[in-house]
């Protein structure tokens, strides 16, 4: 299949630079999308601080404890259940809550952003109005849809991952370290083919589901055979799209950081002059105002490359469906 | 659409809604300054904490005001109503569109989608756009209700502000007995061998 990789790129930059409505979606979908390594990280932080906590404290030691700690032992025991219970099921809500916001703004903004972009690429005009209730109505598609992905990648998971335990359980003696190695380097590769076949089959099925209307299993069984198909095209759109979203992100990074950390170096430098001494009120509003305007501007930037990554998404999907409508009529 | 509400009769709608929730926050610290126990304090603490995740409901609230009144309590005092194109009132699921998912795509960028309200020949913020809504005047001696509500609100905020600077002052000596406390059991727990 003949695509023209560079047609594409160009016709995204138009998009992109042409159609500002669509960077709202884009912003929304860097806010609320790109969560999966800080939630990653957090998990870990978490884990390592409760580590970090010392062993119980034995009973011996209780008598040392002063008034503080005794205050806090007679107030826990002194709360009634039913304010502990409040208190935990408001925790439990706001948790709940904002995760299902932000699942449901994220694909709200993922499925107006690919319906934008298809909107600007047959020469239309998107805005906030007329994309919204595009996102809106293929809403609720797109979260069974994930639920599906969702279930597949579990499945695939545990399968790859029992296999291969199972079948070390069973070796002996040396077959057993000879499986282990072996098995964990082709286990790892079939999974991370597998992760790579999924995260294809999820570009052509998003766009299924909003651009053409389909249902989400069938929408995933399509996108598994067009992913299959074009497996080489695809991941020659994924290179160049990574390698300009790297090259574009750096760059945007350093412009930014030669924009509003050279004045903060500026503003900082003279308070350790003769020695530290605090800032004024004028140097503290100064520095957050820039740390908030540099955050705000990266976050402008992700935004843009977002757009131009769905863009191209897109108009390669655009193409290898026309090859595939061809195919049908041929 | 005619009668749509000015900047400024949205701006203080806005801060009434807000100055209603802050002011009733303001109260819950109030009672946490003036505890004069470790004990109340600590009651104190937990109640505010549990307020503070329960504001989640708000936006649900609001929602059913919008969708049965026409608008959130700063909107009703002000004469200004929320509506759909048609000029009738919204739905439950599109107030809320409008109301919690629009207000955090509006507040992202440095509150463009807020800003955007100025901006706009309708006079509709990027919450709007998405929901499809127009903020409306119905009553026009709503501007002074609105002033006069938020003047209240104020001199409330600012009441309930200085009570809570009074009794932080006023509780000093006590919150340096619970410091010094804490900074001398932890001072006796690092003294104990059971614990290294």
């Amino acid at each position: 299949m003949q695509i023209d990789y560079s047609l594409i790129l160009s016709r995204s930059f138009e998009i992109t630079k042409r159609h500002k409505w669509l960077w709202v979606f884009g912003l929304v979908l860097v806010t609320f999308g790109a969560g999966g390594g800080g939630n990653w990280s957090s998990f870990r932080s978490f884990g390592e601080t409760k580590k970090d906590f010392p062993p119980e404290i034995p009973k011996d030691t209780a008598h040392v404890l002063g008034q503080a700690s005794s205050a806090l032992g007679a107030w826990l025991s002194s709360v009634p259940p039913s304010k502990w219970f409040l208190f935990g099921t408001s925790f439990f809500l706001l948790i709940l809550f904002v995760l299902a916001a932000s699942w449901i703004l994220r694909t709200w903004a993922k499925a107006a952003l690919i319906a934008g972009v298809a909107e600007a690429g047959e020469g239309g005009q998107p805005t906030l109005l007329s994309t919204s209730p595009k996102g809106a109505a293929a809403l609720k598609n797109l979260i069974i849809y994930s639920l599906i992905v969702f279930g597949i990648t579990l499945a695939l998971f545990l399968v790859i991952v029992s296999f291969f335990g199972v079948t070390y359980l069973a070796l002996g003696g040396q077959l057993r370290v000879a499986w282990a190695v072996l098995g964990t380097l082709i286990g790892g590769l079939a999974l991370v083919l597998a992760l790579v076949l999924l995260a294809f089959t999820n570009i052509y099925a998003e766009r299924l589901i909003v651009l053409k209307g389909f249902f989400p299993w069938q929408a995933w069984k399509k996108g598994l055979s067009l992913s299959r198909d074009s497996f080489l095209p695809t991941v020659v759109m994924a290179i160049i799209n990574s390698a300009v979203g790297c090259t574009v992100g750096c760059l945007g990074t350093l412009v930014l950081v030669a924009i509003f950390a050279i004045p903060a170096i500026l503003l900082i430098y003279p308070l350790f002059q003769g020695g530290f001494h605090w800032p004024g009120f004028p140097t503290i509003v100064s520095l957050f105002a820039l740390i908030f305007l540099f955050i705000n501007a990266g976050y402008l930037i992700q935004a843009l490359l977002t757009v131009f990554s769905y863009s191209n998404w897109n108009l390669f999907f655009q193409e290898v469906w026309k090859k595939e409508e061809c195919e049908k009529q041929s | 659409m005619k009668n749509k509400a000015s900047v400024a009769l949205r701006l203080m709608a806005g801060l009434i809604d807000f100055l209603l929730i802050a002011g009733f926050f303001l109260f819950l610290v109030w009672r946490l300054a003036s505890a004069g126990t470790i004990l109340d304090l600590l009651n104190s603490l937990l109640t505010i904490l549990t307020f503070l995740f329960l504001t989640i409901l708000a936006p649900f609230i609001n929602s059913y005001l919008i969708c049965r009144l026409g608008g959130t309590i700063g909107k009703l005092l002000t004469g200004t109503r929320i509506v759909n194109p048609e000029g009738k009132k919204v739905s439950f699921w599109r107030a809320f569109l409008r109301n919690y998912l629009g207000y955090m795509v509006s507040s992202m960028l440095l509150w463009l989608g807020f800003i955007w309200i100025a901006i706009d020949k309708e006079r509709r913020g990027w919450h709007d756009l998405m929901a499809d809504t127009y903020v409306v005047v119905v009553n026009k001696a709503g501007a002074v209700i609105g002033m006069l509500s938020l003047l209240i609100l104020l001199l409330a905020n600012i009441f309930l502000g200085f009570e809570i600077f009074r009794s932080i002052s006023g509780n000093v000596p006590f919150y340096q007995s619970v410091i010094n406390d804490i900074s001398k059991e932890f001072q006796q727990s690092l003294n104990t061998p059971q614990l290294l």
